[in-house]
């Protein structure tokens, strides 16, 4: 379970999040929309412990971890896989160095207990022949893919996803839903995703919440947002720019 | 504006206040900056103990930092030797003693020349790339990344670069100090006239422990020097592509300025002690 009591975060003078609250259930994947620059990605950092809010509580479990030093903050980390908007895999690497990254830098498993995990999660994302590869000549479809087999390679409880679908042509981005979909009826994963993708949002999520100044203003299924009368959130999902904008307004 | 009017309007206490506001903000954040750079220092240095499990990732920085600057090293010492030649040889003549070159290149390679030229070079080609591309993977969320597996970036980053500067720039000086007394020699023997055999003989006469010792104290921290520098200003740039650039640019600009201001210290400190 993960729950974010009345978060309030500034950056200068800008008001990132102001009173942001939200509960996520066990198993449930949760999508949260919004604008760009309303403060998902900083909610996804607070969840993760990368940022410490001005006011209130971050509790992951039971523990609220706006409260943890350092050193046990990376034992609440491991709890989760985390996939990056622009993938954010290593140049360097190859993509099964990738994917094996974690294992290596933080588990004590052998070369052997590694290559073949790395290998069962990339055969899972359909990448088993292309673990040889560098991240530039990856498609984004692979690098995605790529990502998510790394969030995924040490089995956690958790997986937060940053715009997954983002930038990717329509069938590759249904490939990447399916795949979330896929990831949590087999490993029973609970999920948390950040999109502007409201076809994505609608296919893959058991709850949706629009973020609007700082915090959520409406939470439903994906059939009580789509049908929802705050004139906010329909401006959002029906992309209308025809009226004066709220969301994404500096608070 | 007149210019009488001019003094007039910076005579005026609110531009003298916002004067005095702008050299407090940059005061402090020049301070600032020295501070989380020396964080970092103290941080890497915790994460030596990694160094073995590390070893391969060293290495490679080893290879891009040391091995392909070799190039660059080698063009900066040989023209330095030789203009120290030139100069020196030119000004030696007049007093008949045009045979000393040799002394005075040797001595001026090992205890100057050498560690600063091998240094600015370093500071431009490594420190400047390290800056460029930590910012880049600062941009590209990768050093967040990172932060989310639960991997710390200055033991996965900054660290394999440092113990990489502090292993190749002393190397790399050496190599430095002997291709600029080699440097000199071909001028001192083509436009000065000084035999090899007196160029060597007094090159190697001239040149004592103590210089080669504070050499190396030089290379060591021009080396660790510029890792900091280049990998704190990367992993702290803007998210944007100007963000790279300024941290780049400030890698370079800094690191000169901290390789002049150490060199003197370290030659006052070495003096003092031997």
């Amino acid at each position: 379970m993960i729950e974010l009591v009345d978060v309030w975060k500034a950056f200068g003078p800008k008001q990132v999040l102001a009173g942001m609250a939200l509960r996520v259930e066990r198993g449930e994947t949760f999508v949260i929309i919004g604008r760009n620059g309303i403060g998902k990605t900083v909610t996804f950092k607070h969840i993760l412990g990368l940022l410490r809010p001005d006011k209130g509580q971050v509790l992951v479990g039971d523990q609220d971890i706006t409260r943890l030093s350092e050193a046990e903050l990376i034992v609440v980390r491991d709890k989760f896989g985390m996939v990056f908007q622009g993938s954010a895999l290593l140049n360097w690497l190859s993509v099964a160095d990738n994917v094996a990254l974690p294992l290596r830098e933080r588990t004590r498993l052998t070369r052997k207990e590694i290559e073949r995990r790395v290998a069962e999660k990339l055969e899972l994302m359909g990448l088993q022949h292309a673990g040889h590869l560098y991240p530039p000549e990856c498609s984004g479809g692979m690098k995605k893919r790529a990502a998510v087999a790394r969030a995924i390679v040490r089995d956690p409880e958790i997986i937060l996803y940053d715009e997954p679908t983002a930038g990717l042509d329509p069938i590759m981005a249904n490939t990447v839903n399916d795949l979330i979909i896929e990831l949590r009826q087999k490993l029973q994963i609970t999920s948390m995703v950040v999109t502007h993708d409201m076809a994505s949002a609608y296919r893959i999520a058991d709850r949706v919440a629009m973020m609007s100044g700082g915090k959520l203003i409406e939470t439903g299924t994906p059939e009580q947002i789509r049908n929802s009368r705050n004139p906010t959130v329909r401006q959002f999902i029906e992309g209308r720019s025809d009226e004066p904008v709220e969301a994404g307004r500096p608070v | 504006m007149a210019p009488d009017n001019a003094a007039r309007s910076w005579g005026r206490p609110e531009r003298q206040a916002h004067l005095i506001e702008r050299i407090g903000e940059a005061i402090l954040r020049t301070t600032e900056a020295f501070g989380l750079d020396a964080i970092l220092l103290f941080r890497t240095v915790l994460w030596f103990r990694s160094i073995p499990r590390k070893f391969g990732e060293i290495v490679r920085q080893m290879s891009l930092c040391g091995v392909m600057s070799f190039p660059v090293v080698v063009l900066v010492s040989i023209f330095s030797g030789a203009v120290l030649a030139l100069q020196g040889g030119l000004t030696l003549r007049a007093y008949g003693i045009e045979a000393r070159i040799g002394s005075v290149v040797a001595a001026s390679m090992v205890c100057e020349m050498g560690p600063i030229m091998t240094a600015i070079a370093l500071a431009g080609r490594v420190g400047s790339a390290m800056a460029a591309e930590l910012g880049t993977m600062r941009v590209s969320e990768e050093i967040d990344a990172l932060e989310a597996m639960s991997i710390d970036p200055v033991r996965f980053l900054v660290m394999p670069r440092f113990v990489a500067m502090l292993v190749m720039c002393p190397v790399l000086t050496a190599f430095s100090d002997l291709i600029g007394i080699f440097g000199g020699a071909v001028v001192g023997y083509y436009q000065i006239g000084v035999s090899y055999t007196a160029y060597f003989d007094n090159a190697y006469r001239s040149i004592v422990l103590v210089d080669m010792n504070s050499s190396m104290i030089k290379a060591v921290v021009f080396g660790g020097l510029i890792a900091v520098i280049g990998c704190g200003r990367g992993m702290r740039a803007q998210s944007s592509a100007e963000g790279v650039g300024r941290a780049t640019k400030e890698a370079v600009v800094v690191s000169f300025i901290l390789i002049i201001v150490f060199n003197y210290l370290i030659t006052s400190i070495t003096q003092h002690f031997y």
